[in-house]
């Protein structure tokens, strides 16, 4: 999925040439990528969980492997209540983009990219 | 009749400095003015006459040394009598020496750095005046990174986090927001690195950085850093003159210069200004006797003085307060819970340790912000019920990091006190995520300075870090068992229990035994 730049390059003052690459960028990661997952509304979490994922990992798998261990920190969280107990969205900025989220999809196949922030909030 | 030899005319004290400063400056004839200072023109600043440069202060190298040998003196009889009488024993607690861990972790290491740099300045500024003010500071800088080195080496025999604070500055996840300001500011121009650190960080906000140190330093029965403050307080002050006389000359010089300065202004109260949200945190909740609140502290030292005094003078050159100044006048009220919170959390990882605060501590919170600690005190209230069932809030992952100050994103939009702030910016084809506007706004400035950021959590996961678990990384951060963690139970806490003949209420403690901290200290 192609990204679409919200700034332009801007101009430069420096002494030579001075354009250095991202050191975080997609392609370091070969076929993961880093995922900002975000529960809004609860600081018990003090910010996002940035997790490193295969892009093709299936959403149930991400749910019982990753997001589940990490949150299970909560005494508050039940996973027994599966994902159907949160509202999911992709966050910019303020803007809420909700994803429907569901077994059998890949992150890739949710919209999810690299550095993107999954949301979720208590329905 | 003999006639006594007249007496060599004695100079005063302007012509003496003259003599001995400027005077020693000549004008290059083999080479050209940009041959020999080839780094005063890239930034754009305009400077029409450098000798129009005030000279702050008028020291000679030989008074300088004087001066300053005589404060060395009586700061090493103080390191002296306190190590000789264990003095770190009358200290409040030894919880208080977090704070100072933080300091020499992330501190002393940057006033190196900014030796190293005014160094740079007293080679490549073009005049004769600012290269000597800037061969001084070079001094004061490196004299100060080695007294608070050795301040504070007296600790490093007794409690934990002391040992390996150079190494750890380099590595650390939350030393990388120290590391980070300041390399930002290394890497720019000379005219930058005068308004980054000459202006904002020695003018703007180093009443808010070293005078809490300072005082909580003094507050605690901590005599050596008292001292050393004291000792770096004259240099200080020296230091913000120059950085006042800085920023007026380059006003002064050419008005083409003012949208350059304003820019620099902008974009380095929010970075010193996210740096300072340690030194929040310090101040309300590392130091068992308080001081002040983070908050009377920024409207004294800030709104009072800078907001109502210093702003309004240099609007006569055309300069306005910094943009996001008022996002930082909100988050007086709660940056400091956000703060902590962020180092509690992650408190497995640092090599200082943290704590619930205990309930006279809470009371004190609640005093000083009616209106919003009640709102952070429903988290410590869940966090002791957790406590007393087995739990201790270590976050078992990594956090999102800004890409600009590369704080854990943890700060809250200021109409919500539980919805952290997120902001992106896509630059050529990548998403770069940050806390505030603020650092969106440096990062939308300068996309290709700050994309190169060491952001720590992402170097972990590329495997750049000693390895893929948490014990590697800690390895490799070179944390050793008592360094961080909870306090209570703690080996320095152990150890005061000891020390002040309480072992016996200390038994049955082990490190990190989370039910023992439930019960407040």
């Amino acid at each position: 999925m192609t990204l679409h730049d919200t700034i332009s390059a801007p101009a430069i003052h420096a002494l030579g040439d001075y354009n250095h690459p991202s050191r975080s960028a997609k392609e370091i990661y070969g076929d993961d990528m880093l995922l900002m997952v975000w529960w809004k509304g609860n600081p018990w979490f003090v910010a996002a969980a940035c997790c490193r994922v295969p892009e093709a990992m299936p959403w149930e798998t991400f749910w019982a492997e990753v997001f589940v261990p990490y949150h299970e920190e909560d005494p508050d969280f039940d996973a027994s209540k599966g994902w159907e107990q949160f509202d999911w969205f992709l966050a910019v900025n303020r803007t809420e983009a909700p994803v429907e989220v569901a077994a059998g999809k890949s992150l890739a196949d949710l919209g999810l990219t690299h550095k993107a922030v999954l949301g979720f909030k208590n329905k | 009749m003999t006639i006594a030899p007249k007496a060599p005319r004695k100079l005063s004290m302007k012509d003496r400095y003259s003599a001995l400063t400027r005077d020693l400056d000549w004008e290059p004839s083999y080479v050209s003015p940009d041959e020999l200072f080839p780094q005063t023109k890239f930034e754009g600043i305009i400077i029409h006459d450098w000798s129009k440069w005030e000279d702050p202060f008028r020291l000679t190298v030989d008074a300088y040394t004087k001066y300053q040998a005589e404060k060395d003196k009586r700061l090493y009889a103080v390191l002296d009598g306190f190590a000789q009488s264990q003095g770190h024993l009358s200290l409040t607690d030894a919880s208080y020496l977090n704070a100072m861990k933080l300091f020499i972790q992330g501190i002393a290491p940057n006033e190196y750095n900014a030796h190293r740099n005014f160094a740079m300045l007293a080679r490549h500024l073009n005049g004769g005046g600012p290269r000597f003010a800037a061969l001084c500071q070079c001094l004061d800088e490196i004299r100060h990174a080695q007294t608070e080195i050795h301040t504070l080496a007296n600790y490093n025999k007794y409690y934990g986090g002391f040992h390996s604070f150079l190494h750890q500055h380099e590595r650390v996840w939350y030393l990388s927001v120290p590391k980070s300001f300041f390399e930002d500011a290394l890497s720019a121009g000379p005219f930058e690195w005068l308004i980054s650190i000459g202006f904002s960080f020695e003018y703007l906000l180093t009443n808010l950085l070293f005078v809490p140190f300072m005082s909580g330093a003094s507050f605690n029965g901590d005599l050596p850093t008292m001292t050393f403050g004291f000792s770096a307080q004259s240099d200080e002050s020296r230091h913000m003159t120059l950085g006042l006389e800085a920023i007026k000359f380059l006003l002064e010089q050419d008005e083409r210069n003012v949208p350059i300065v304003q820019y620099w202004l902008d974009k380095w109260f929010w970075r010193g200004y996210r740096l300072l949200a340690l030194v929040a945190q310090m101040l309300d909740y590392m130091l068992p006797r308080k001081v002040m609140s983070w908050k009377e502290a920024f409207e004294l030292y800030f709104e009072e003085q800078m907001m109502n005094g210093l702003f309004q003078d240099l609007a006569y050159y055309g300069i306005r307060p910094p943009l996001h100044v008022d996002k930082a006048i909100q988050e007086k009220e709660y940056v400091s819970h956000q703060a902590y919170w962020i180092l509690y959390q992650f408190g497995h990882a640092a090599a200082f340790t943290t704590s619930v605060p205990t309930d006279e501590h809470m009371k004190w919170l609640e005093e000083q912000y009616p209106n919003t600690f009640p709102t952070y005190k429903t988290l410590w209230e869940k966090e002791k019920k957790n406590i007393e069932n087995g739990g201790r809030h270590f976050i078992r992952g990594l956090p999102q990091l800004c890409q600009v100050c590369q704080i854990p994103m943890g700060f809250t939009e200021a109409d919500d006190p539980f919805v952290q702030a997120q902001r992106e910016s896509i630059f050529e084809g990548e998403r770069y995520n940050f806390c505030s506007d603020g650092c969106q706004y440096i990062f939308d400035h300068e996309p290709v300075k700050y994309r190169q950021a060491w952001l720590p959590v992402h170097q972990i996961y590329q495997g750049n870090c000693g390895g893929p678990t948490l014990p590697d990384v800690l390895e490799w951060y070179n944390l050793k068992p008592g360094d961080g963690g909870e306090y209570l139970g703690s080996m320095d806490h152990q150890n005061w229990l000891k020390w002040h003949g309480e072992a016996d209420s200390a038994e049955g403690i082990d490190e990190g035994d989370a039910a023992y901290a439930g019960k407040g200290h």
